[in-house]
């Protein structure tokens, strides 16, 4: 090979050297770990006699945790929600008033610490165990998928009869 | 007389054609001596641009017929980095590297140095070594409360793959340098959630792939 050629293999070869050293302290992963709720409106067909379960969007909706002052959802119209579960204890409780009724959900989890890595450390993921509520504008509640990570799915679904 | 003559013509033909065939014939002897070397590139990475890494790494590559060239790379590394939300990280241990280099191109006839060559090839690494992870906080902005995380000594091997191309040439006398690139790859890939380590002695961030870069001194014997 000419020396040429080798002088600029050996550029090329440095500046991947060069390159490979490059440390980024940006966290580019997702920290943040969310509860999905999605609500339905459960229906009987009157022709067919058969259930029909809709999505079912709230017009005022307001959530926040039992105990805290600051709102996580204050006055939204919405089909679904995204709640954090307390990081530091194994149940989380909700006040949910829905238009102007209001009911309470507690919601029993277990919590998992997690690493990323170091430009993102640590996190606390969650399996959720069973979900109680009162029955004011929910009739029925259900576990979809118990865990609860970073990538958002429908953990848990609200069902409101018609 | 004359058919005599011709057989015995041909006879003494013959051992000639064998000396001639012995003569154009280029024995290369198989053992060629060995390099030992030494990598500059960690040193010169270390005071330049990664100061949180340093790595010292000797070399011992025997060569074979010209054409290949087994070896061994030993060293010792480690790294101590704080990044920007104050989570530190360290670690430091021994890596062993075996593997072998193939000549990729002949040298040319007329060249009047020989023992220059164009290397590609292999390398398995290992690393066993302990890393600490501390002061990574966690904390929950919604409910409140927060937890400061030290894990301390936690045990770790890695393996890897490189692939390495690169060259060898002769400096002064069987003083010589060397370069090369590699592409490298852990074999071990941790789950998801589960604590790894940054940087990985001998490998380097641990990424995969990642890409590294040696520049060798070596003397031959």
């Amino acid at each position: 090979m000419k020396k040429t050629g080798l002088n600029i293999l050996f550029i090329i070869a440095l500046s991947v050297g060069i390159l490979s050293c490059d440390t980024d302290d940006t966290c580019r992963k997702s920290r943040t770990v969310l509860l999905g709720m999605n609500f339905y409106l459960d229906s009987i067909n009157s022709k067919t006699n058969q259930l029909v379960v809709q999505n079912l969007a709230i017009d005022s909706l307001w959530i926040k945790g039992e105990g805290l002052d600051k709102y996580f959802y204050s006055k939204e119209s919405k089909n679904s929600v995204k709640l954090p579960l307390n990081s530091f204890a194994q149940e989380s409780k909700y006040m949910m008033r829905f238009n102007e009724t209001i009911d309470t959900v507690l919601i029993k989890h277990q919590n998992f610490t997690e690493f990323l890595s170091l430009e993102c450390g640590y996190i606390r993921t969650h399996k959720i165990d069973t979900v109680i509520s009162t029955n004011n504008f929910i009739d029925s509640i259900s576990i979809n998928q118990e865990n609860v990570g970073t990538i958002y799915v429908e953990n848990i679904q609200i069902h409101h009869n018609k | 007389m004359g058919l005599l003559s011709s057989i015995h013509a041909q006879e003494e033909v013959k051992p000639i054609k064998k000396t001639v065939e012995k003569s154009d014939t280029v024995k290369v002897k198989v053992w060629q001596g060995f390099f030992v070397e030494f990598d500059v590139a960690p040193l010169i990475e270390s005071a330049l641009i990664n100061k949180y890494a340093y790595t010292y790494q000797g070399n011992l590559m025997i060569n074979l017929s010209n054409r290949f060239f087994p070896m061994i790379e030993m060293g010792y590394a480690g790294a101590d980095k704080t990044n920007i939300n104050e989570i530190s990280f360290k670690t430091s241990g021994m890596f062993q590297k075996i593997g072998i280099d193939f000549r990729l191109l002949k040298p040319h006839p007329s060249a009047t140095i020989k023992h220059n060559f164009v290397l590609g090839g292999l390398r398995f690494g290992m690393s066993n070594f302990n890393y600490s992870i501390n002061n990574a906080l966690i904390e929950d902005p919604y409910w409140g409360g927060s937890e400061i995380i030290n894990e301390n000594s936690i045990p770790s091997t890695k393996y890897w793959f490189e692939f390495v191309a690169g060259t060898r040439v002769s400096l002064y006398k069987n003083i010589y340098l060397g370069w090369n690139v590699r592409n490298k790859r852990l074999l071990n890939k941790t789950k998801e959630g589960e604590i790894s380590p940054w940087y990985v002695p001998g490998y380097g961030l641990g990424k995969s792939p990642i890409w590294g870069f040696s520049y060798t001194v070596g003397y031959k014997f």
